[in-house]
């Protein structure tokens, strides 16, 4: 082995370690176990796709899954459209001086406590709050307030995802030169091109880092939908959860993650190849 | 570059005022009797008076803060290792390990919570402060890798073989080229970690030794039984604390020049 | 490379000054290892030998819901004197993570624990609790009659797993400002006049419980076929499925919902912080819940296990809980304390009147795997409907 291979496994080592013990292994036992029966904490059963066949049975998965990725794709797509400009000002716009205190100034509200801030969201959607207080200068019922629909719950999700994108955005768009962008705005490229054929392909690794930062916790949410969504807010992380800490189901609740984790492995796998196509008109 | 762009500014306003609203309604009720959140508003401090007289809340900050940091710091350092490893394998090798290591973020980390103390349990490291940093850690360090990898990938190496060939030591070259422009990757994804492990309540609630409370469960616990404004001031004043401490730095550190990014 | 540096260390600088307000300077672990008692098993005594001033505190580890008496002031302190010790507590957000965390890992760390009935009897069949000795148990006698032997706290020998410690009712509480006329029955939950306005306990058990004393059917064997319909009626009118005391009493607070099934100790917790609600026994019935003081398989402190359990039951304890109206009290299990209240507690916590606690209560105990997965299946059915 030359030097440099030893150097790379060494560079390696600390976090293909973690990916071994803390994320395959926890990964084989889930897999293990979602073809175990009833809530057993022992191998004990015999093995068999039992829970796999009741989840087709019961029929909630598919809806529910279908759910959550709509509101995935929704908040995704929303952070990117604020994330761009919003990365970009920071990038380009700001005064130096102040971009550090701004960039940092996107995370403080998430020093005090993401669930501290959800209860807060719920307080200026509530009736009563500060919103409908606002709207019902409009003359709307105040007491008749959009908390307790998905409407709340997509806001809140916009809210505590929103900042990985303008983070992920703005760390790549930082590194473009000034001057590449300049000089096709003097040859006479409009700033939809500019957008399209420098910045989006220049920056296109660091919008799929985003997305996957968003998109998947996202799908992957129940506190927010249980909290905010009312009656209708059941996403497919209730159900996953319910099995867990509700009825002690391990192994349903293995199933379902298994086959969480499959249909999010394949919307990845899509959006990276996406991303690649984008990438790949880079200059 | 640095035009006037209105509607570009007019959205960063927008941005942050929707990201500090809940804040401002979190101070505001700190002030305000309700414990309800409902107005109209009256004026008391009796909320700041409760919490300093209290209960284990400023304990639990304290060992949020200090234990997010070095779930942080451990993140970047082995987060930057990881890449410059990445960057030396072929770059389809990379990238699927950067997916494999991504499952970290996918699996529902209440579901990582309860495999990772079964293991825990199994070779007899159990509920303990260990365990919840190994678990906080492999949350935290796919947000790293993926913000730096890239930024790494896209790095100039001309500009390495440059200073090498000049007779750059690796470590020199490092030093003084790679890391340096990796910082703004660096720093977003070490601010991206701490957020995420300072909120992370799933994985610490399965995995923090018995009787030790981070904010997160803190926090968790009181919402359940009806929290009291106790927590608003809190927030308030780490809110003020932080921000202060941040514009300071600004201020003295980086005033004139470039920023760090 | 300076800046770098300068960075780090302002983080340094900025923790330490975020945190001042606490008192120690680093994450203390707590306490000590409990030290073993020399006297193991059936032999122990029941006042445990008060260690020396100078020797190491024992530390009691208690497991239950955050803000739910044990771990008031009033409670731990009194205790830490008598004893000489350190009350430590864990807090559990679910009956279900409160066995879990037995399972894995709990056992020989724990002391003693607050399960509800239902819970005490999945414990047994996994051997999570030890049988108690009753002569250790000082207050037992006074303890209420129905509820302090029923057979789900008792193991196949006949020995009491479980000391009844508190109970209480989920029942209908209503806004009386927002309904034209007294309500006494939960028909007022399905009435089309209420639509929106309407607040239901997301939990399986209670949800099902609820749906089947409303149409008029056994609530611990319901026809599910049946029940699925009801409460897909019921779905229509409400507004939310509350889980916790706060997502019932902000949303009712804010006039967001004027009615719903609530806890009998949230009723009493929001009249006592002005808030107006009447709680009341449904004609059709009532569900209600117990919870036990149990003491896990290994538990480090055994001795002070039982004095803690005869401290929770005491007289002086169970009196001062319940009149500390702000706490969200339940009902004590111990009787004598009925006598000590003053009127308004009693009313307050509405057990004033004996007439009014209906004869017919669903009693939320436990159900056999199969059961309790296929009621949260429906219920997950019903939520997840369109």
């Amino acid at each position: 082995m030359t030097k440099s291979r030893i150097k790379t496994w060494l560079l390696m080592l600390p976090g293909a370690g973690t990916l071994l013990s803390l994320v395959l292994l926890p990964l084989s036992l889930l897999l293990l176990f979602s073809l175990v029966t009833g809530n057993q904490i022992s191998l004990s059963g015999a093995l068999s796709f039992k829970n796999y066949l009741n989840i087709f049975k019961q029929g909630l998965f598919g809806p529910l899954m279908w759910k959550s990725i709509r509101m995935g794709l929704l908040v995704t797509a929303s952070s990117i459209l604020i994330g761009y400009p919003v990365a970009y000002g920071l990038a380009k716009v700001v005064k130096p001086r102040w971009r550090n205190f701004l960039v940092v100034m996107i995370i403080i509200p998430f020093f005090t406590s993401q669930l501290l801030l959800i209860y807060s969201l719920m307080v200026m959607l509530q009736s009563q709050g500060p919103v409908m207080t606002f709207l019902a200068l409009f003359g709307l019922d105040p007491t008749r307030s959009i908390l307790y629909s998905n409407t709340a719950v997509y806001l809140i999700l916009l809210y505590q995802f929103l900042p990985y994108m303008v983070l992920s955005l703005f760390s790549s768009l930082v590194k473009i030169d000034d001057n590449v962008v300049f000089a096709a705005r003097s040859m006479g490229a409009s700033r939809r091109r500019v957008f399209i054929d420098i910045i989006l392909p220049l920056t296109a690794p660091a919008l799929l880092s985003g997305i996957i930062l968003v998109f998947i916790p996202v799908a992957g949410s129940f506190v927010e939908s249980n909290l905010a969504g009312g009656t209708k807010g059941m996403m497919i992380g209730s159900l996953i959860d319910s099995n867990f800490s509700v009825s002690l189901n391990m192994g349903r609740g293995c199933a379902l993650c298994v086959l969480f984790l499959l249909i999010m492995s394949v919307l990845t796998f899509i959006l990276q190849r996406a991303i690649r196509y984008l990438e790949r008109r880079r200059l | 570059m640095r035009k006037r762009a209105p509607w570009l500014k007019l959205m960063m306003v927008l941005t942050y005022l929707f990201l500090f609203a809940p804040i401002i309604v979190v101070m505001v009720m700190s002030f305000n009797t309700s414990q309800y959140g409902t107005l109209p508003f009256v004026f008391t401090t009796g909320w700041y008076q409760r919490l300093l007289s209290g209960v284990g809340l400023g304990k639990a900050t304290w060992l949020s803060i200090w234990f997010s940091f070095l779930v942080t710091l451990a993140g970047s350092l082995v987060g930057i290792l990881t890449s410059l490893g990445l960057r030396r394998l072929p770059e389809t090798w990379a990238r699927r390990f950067i997916s494999w290591l991504n499952l970290a973020v996918i699996i529902p980390w209440l579901v990582l919570g309860i495999a990772l103390l079964m293991i825990f349990n199994f070779v007899g490291l159990g509920r303990s402060y260990t365990g919840m940093f190994l678990g906080n850690f492999v949350c935290v360090l796919p947000y790293v890798v993926m913000l730096v990898y890239p930024a790494l990938m896209a790095l100039d190496k001309n500009v390495e073989y440059a200073a090498r060939t000049l007779g750059a030591s690796p470590r020199r070259t490092l030093v003084t080229i790679v890391l340096p422009s990796l910082l703004p990757a660096i720093l977003t994804s070490s601010l991206m970690a701490f957020m995420v492990c300072f909120n992370n309540f799933v994985i610490q609630y399965y995995l923090a030794p018995f009787g030790i409370r981070t904010l997160p469960m803190e926090i968790y616990n009181l919402v359940r039984v009806g929290y009291k404004p106790d927590i608003n001031a809190l927030a308030t004043i780490m809110i003020l604390v932080s921000v202060s401490l941040v514009l300071l730095v600004n201020k003295l550190g980086y005033g004139s020049k470039k920023g760090l990014f | 490379m300076k800046k770098l540096l300068a960075f780090f260390l302002v983080l340094v600088l900025v923790f330490p000054i975020l945190g001042c307000q606490s008192d120690s300077g680093s994450a203390e672990t707590t306490g000590a290892e409990p030290e073993q008692t020399e006297a193991a098993g059936e032999t122990t005594v029941v006042e445990p030998e008060q260690t020396e001033a100078t020797g190491e505190k024992r530390t009691l580890t208690v497991a239950n819901w955050q803000g739910y008496g044990s771990d008031a002031e009033y409670a731990v302190k009194p205790f830490e004197e008598k004893y000489n010790c350190k009350v430590v507590h864990q807090y559990f957000d679910s009956e279900e993570a409160l066995l879990n965390m037995l399972r894995t890992g709990g056992l020989g760390e724990i002391d003693v624990v607050l399960p509800n009935m239902a819970y005490v009897a999945t414990g047994k069949r996994e051997n999570l609790f030890s049988p108690l000795d009753k002569s250790k148990l000082e207050n037992f006698e006074d303890l209420k009659e129905n509820i302090r032997e029923l057979p789900d706290v008792k193991d196949e020998e006949g020995n009491l797993l479980g000391v009844a410690w508190t109970w209480g009712s989920t029942a209908l509480g209503y806004n009386p400002d927002a309904v034209s006329e007294p309500i006494n029955s939960w028909a007022a939950l399905w009435d089309p006049a209420n639509k929106g306005k309407v607040a239901y306990f997301d939990d399986h058990l209670t949800a099902i419980m609820i749906a089947a004393l409303y149409s008029g059917q056994d609530p611990e064997n319901p026809d599910l076929n049946v029940i699925k319909e009801v409460l897909l009626q019921l779905k229509d009118n409400t507004r939310l499925f509350w889980s916790s005391y706060d997502s019932f009493a902000k949303p009712y607070t804010a006039g967001e919902i004027t009615m719903g099934s609530v806890w009998s100790g949230a009723a009493t917790q929001l009249n006592a912080e002005g808030v107006k609600i009447e709680y009341v026994y449904p004609a059709e019935g009532a569900v209600v819940w117990t919870d036990y003081w149990c003491i896990p398989v290994n538990a480090p402190n055994e001795d002070l296990a039982y004095a803690w359990i005869n401290w929770m039951t005491s007289v002086e304890f169970q009196s001062e809980y319940a009149s500390d109206l702000a706490a969200q009290p339940p009902i004590p299990a111990n009787t004598k304390v009925y006598e000590v209240l003053s009127p308004e507690v009693r009313a307050a916590l509405y057990i004033d009147d004996i007439d009014k606690i209906p004869k017919k209560v669903a009693f939320q105990k436990e159900l056999p795997p199969e059961v309790n997965q296929a009621w949260l299946d429906l219920w997950n059915e019903v939520k997840a409907t369109d």
